[in-house]
């Protein structure tokens, strides 16, 4: 299990439990529902990334260290709930190059500008009257496809 | 004004700032939180003191000076982590344990209340309607209310709002209820002390909410008793 | 040096092409994350500014009982909008612009994860707020509710106007752009650390902006929807939170609450990041007890989710006793941070530059909002000092003496990172020194105030209450904070015009933001040191045998 995995599964635990205990003592149904909802998002992308999951981070290149004696003591609950922050857990440094690296940066872009423009002009729309949409579309759309065609380009 | 008494005035304000205390409380419910305030307060004063010592201890025994090596590298010591995990827990348990005993005590409902006092909030002023007897006290912003209560006997306050979210408050009792649209409070106490008392809304309601304010007057209950009579007389009348 | 295996040369990092750079139309297509990030601070701090005037209005006000310089319905519109333009527009965006600064370059990485996106959550934060201030240009007023807006206060019966319905609109807005910055966040810390970067290897502050990105992932789709459901209430005929046809005031409380306390964390997780960077350097040892703080981050954010309904204690439709067990709870893993802070410097060698004096400040303020919290999270108590001054100091010496404290101690750290130069020392503690009195005068006697029965939101206050001599403290504290400001400033414009060049790492630092050149090329790093522990800087330099192979803070007036 790796390290990132354990941040999001500990949080989705959480928010099981406590909403379980929130439920028997107030009955109240938002804040149950905020918690339980929370708890299921969580666990969704868990174990998505759990199945998608590919050896990548420097966690995952590094050879399993010997179970530390914290891990021992705590057994499956330790495996994955508890830290994983002995240094030798830690890959040593590689060369492997960053995904980034050779892809180099995106080139400056006028797209996020405009699609806030648009997004600020659709707002306005929401107070002042929907004839504001109009130009907040065709800004939005024109935002849009400027920024995948340059993606793409 | 003298040097002396400058002094004193300045004394009186440390003194004041010291003793950041709840004002006395004017009803039995209240002189429980009061005791409850004063646990915390020792105890948020020692905390206080203790961990203010050990920063000022630190920054004056451990400042740098020209020419010094590098300190010791050292980083974990788990049983002290431990150690100081368990004594804030320790705290706040009895801390928690206190106020649930408390709680209890301040949120129990009157089973026998000698007066009740319907009391609705509205923007920007109050309607308190005396059960039983029908005798009503309305007022707003401009013509602030004032009520008359019994000292010694147990009173419930039941709760609710015309329009938005108000909050009754008297400040020398120690406790509040909100006054929820569509819902109904109730709040029970009994005064200890005869006094005139200030009372306000605690929630933002709007515009005037800072004039929306009233007056609470304690007095015996022969007192109170002919109040109402005079009152039910001139509401008769009216 | 040629006997030195790879490891020990640290990551190469190809020369890039450099982007364009200066001019207006560079500013506003950049998507470098170090340029996005001075966009923040140089926004964030516009907003504290503009925030801030409405809050020496607001002092001026209450210096006296009677209405001498606004009316009730500004003087409404001005603490609704103060709260609302501090909270959403100060200090969420410092910390996201602190983190797009800093986060790839403590983690070795050339940018954020989605560069674009990053740019976009930026104008979209700035038309949140365009929107929400443009209610002061509106015939109504701005919105006058409370930055909470309590419903049915905030429905179209009792707050018609443009002024609540464009601050809806900007919020939701500005909450769209906090939920995008978030994913940014998490996706650059898990997907783009540098090779030997582990997850417990990285900055606390690295960690603390992870947490923090959960917390708004888990918060703000709370308040976007709230904000939509009261936009429907109001424009569309909904009833949602309107008592008189069935809906329910309370769920309004839930859901803002739902966000808001977590809220709270948002702001101040950050900052503890930001000083627990900060001690260790200053007092020249590692960070005590790297996983306890670790281990405290994590369970503040998770309780942070399960508290929200103290703010409700009075309401009488929550179970009190559940989240008073929750709130108090929380004081814990805050006292563990607080502990270890004390044991980092315990023994160590402290200096007293401005970065790690601002810490300090810190240490002690918060110190007093979080005892404080701790009154409040019993509900007896809050039956008391509930929505009164109390409150209000309280949450000042959270956020203004735990964030602002934080906040100034980050400048003072990074600015010389940012901009090449360092802040003038002598100007720096004067700025301190005024801060820490002003706050103190402004924010103290409002305890008193709020236990001897001073309420909120009020414009007045009777002249028989005997609130006005603390509350000409007060006062006149504002004017010092505000003078303290200006000394910033101008120590500021000073600083990046006359100011000492910083070099690369003025502090001895010990994460990789100071392995770089200030400011940092486009691609951040010419070399990257070898990560072997959270001190891949301080390792290096000891490795290296450099000048004082601990380093040390040098800059001006150190020793």
């Amino acid at each position: 299990m790796v390290e990132e995995l354990r941040f999001f599964l500990r949080i989705a635990v959480y928010l099981v439990v406590i909403g379980t205990i929130y439920w028997f003592v107030s009955y109240e149904v938002a804040g149950t529902l905020l918690l339980l909802f929370g708890a299921v998002a969580t666990g969704f992308f868990v174990v998505a990334a759990r199945i998608s999951f590919q050896p990548k981070t420097p966690e995952d290149l590094a050879p399993r260290p010997p179970s530390s004696g914290l891990h021992r003591m705590t057994g499956v609950f330790g495996r994955y709930f508890a830290f994983d922050d002995e240094n030798a857990a830690g890959g040593e440094p590689t060369e492997a190059p960053l995904a980034l690296e050779e892809e180099g940066f995106p080139e400056s872009s006028i797209w996020p500008l405009a699609a806030a423009l648009a997004a600020l002009l659709l707002g306005l729309g929401l107070v002042f009257g929907p004839w504001l949409w109009i130009p907040g579309l065709a800004l939005g759309a024109s935002s849009m496809w400027g920024w995948l065609t340059q993606l793409t380009a | 004004m003298s040097t002396k008494q400058r002094l004193i005035l300045a004394a009186a304000c440390v003194a004041a700032m010291l003793s950041a205390c709840v004002p006395e409380p004017a009803d039995v419910q209240g002189a429980s939180v009061e005791r409850l305030y004063t646990i915390f307060f020792i105890v948020a004063a020692v905390v206080f003191a203790l961990v203010a010592g050990l920063i000022t201890w630190s920054l004056v025994r451990y400042r740098a000076k020209p020419g010094d090596e590098l300190p010791k590298q050292f980083d974990r010591n788990l049983k002290l982590e431990l150690t100081w995990f368990a004594i804030p827990l320790a705290t706040v348990v009895v801390l928690f344990v206190l106020s649930a005993g408390v709680l209890g005590e301040v949120n129990a409902e009157s089973p026998d209340p000698s007066v009740i006092v319907n009391v609705e909030g509205y923007q920007w002023g109050w309607r308190f309607t005396y059960e039983g007897s029908g005798v009503e006290v309305i007022g707003d912003a401009d013509d602030r209310p004032e009520i008359v209560l019994p000292v010694g006997r147990p009173l419930t306050f039941t709760l609710d709002s015309a329009d938005v979210v108000h909050s009754f408050w008297v400040p020398r009792f120690l406790i509040k209820r909100d006054m929820v649209p569509g819902q109904q409070n109730s709040l029970s106490l009994t005064i200890s002390d005869a006094g005139v008392y200030r009372g306000v809304c605690t929630e933002f309601c709007g515009l005037l909410h800072s004039k929306m304010n009233f007056v609470l007057r304690a007095v015996p209950p022969a007192q109170f008793e002919s109040w109402l009579e005079e009152q039910r007389t001139i509401d008769g009348d009216g | 040096m040629a006997t030195v295996d790879s490891r020990e040369r640290g990551t190469a990092v190809a020369p890039q092409h450099d982007r364009p750079k200066g001019g207006v139309v560079d500013w506003l297509t950049t998507t470098d994350h170090k340029k996005i990030g001075i966009l923040y601070l140089v926004s964030a701090v516009g907003f504290f500014l503009f925030s801030g005037l409405l809050s020496l209005v607001i002092r001026a006000e209450l210096a006296a009982p009677g209405l001498q310089i606004v009316g009730h319905q500004e003087y409404n519109e001005l603490f609704t909008m103060h709260g609302t333009g501090m909270v959403f527009f100060f200090v969420v965006p410092t910390a996201i612009g602190l983190g797009n600064y800093f986060v790839p370059l403590q983690i070795g990485a050339p940018d954020v994860a989605y560069p674009r996106l990053n740019a976009f959550t930026y104008w979209l934060y700035i038309a949140g707020g365009l929107i929400t201030f443009s209610g002061f240009l509106t015939a109504g007023g701005a919105a006058a509710v409370g930055w909470t807006g309590y419903a049915p206060l905030s429905s179209n019966t009792f707050s018609p106007g443009a002024g609540v319905d464009l601050w809806i609109v900007g919020l939701l807005l500005s909450g769209v752009s906090g939920i995008l910055g978030a994913i940014n966040f998490m996706a650059t810390i898990f997907g783009m650390r540098v090779p030997g970067m582990t997850m417990f290897r990285m900055p606390i502050f690295c960690w603390n902006i992870l947490v923090t990105s959960g917390l708004i992932l888990f918060t703000f789709p709370v308040l976007s929807a709230a904000f939509a459901m009261l936009y429907i209430d109001r424009q569309i005929g909904g009833f949602f939170f309107d008592p008189s046809a069935g809906g329910d005031p309370i769920l309004w409380q839930h859901l803002f609450w739902f966000f808001g306390h977590p809220e709270v964390y948002i702001m101040i997780l950050p900052f503890f990041g930001v000083v627990t960077e900060i001690i260790p350097v200053f007092s020249r040892k590692p960070v005590f007890g790297y996983s306890g703080f670790v281990f405290a981050t994590l369970l503040i954010g998770g309780y942070s989710l399960s508290v929200w309904a103290h703010h409700m204690f009075t309401t009488g439709a929550v179970n009190n006793p559940f989240f008073a067990a929750t709130s108090m709870i929380i004081a814990v893993p805050t006292g563990v941070k607080f502990f270890n802070w004390i044991a980092t410097m315990w023994r160590g060698k402290i200096s007293m530059q401005t970065p790690m004096l601002f810490s300090v400040g810190f240490l002690f303020m918060f110190l007093i909002g979080g005892i404080t919290g701790v009154f409040l999270a019993s509900p007896p108590i809050d039956y008391h000092v509930h929505d009164t001054y109390y409150v209000v100091a309280h949450f000042h010496y959270v956020l203004f003496g735990g964030s602002v404290f934080a906040i100034f101690a980050a400048f003072y750290y990074w600015i010389p990172k940012i901009s090449g130069r360092l802040m003038n020392e002598g100007l720096g503690k004067l700025h301190f020194w005024l801060l820490i009195i002003g706050f103190n005068m402004t924010f103290f006697p409002m305890h008193v105030l709020g236990l001897n029965g001073m309420n909120r939101r009020i414009a007045d206050y009777s002249s028989a209450s005997g609130f006005q001599p603390l509350n000409i403290l007060a006062t006149a504290g504002a004017g010092i904070l505000a003078l303290a400001v200006t000394v910033f400033l101008i120590n500021f414009f000073v600083s990046m015009r006359k100011g000492e060049p910083a070099g690369d790492d003025p502090w001895g630092g010990y994460s990789l933001e100071w392995a770089t050149t200030s400011p940092p090329p486009p691609h951040n790093f010419h070399r990257i040191p070898p990560v072997h522990s959270e001190r891949p800087v301080f390792d290096d330099r000891a490795n290296r045998g450099g000048a004082g192979a601990g380093g040390g803070p040098r800059g001006p007036g150190s020793g």
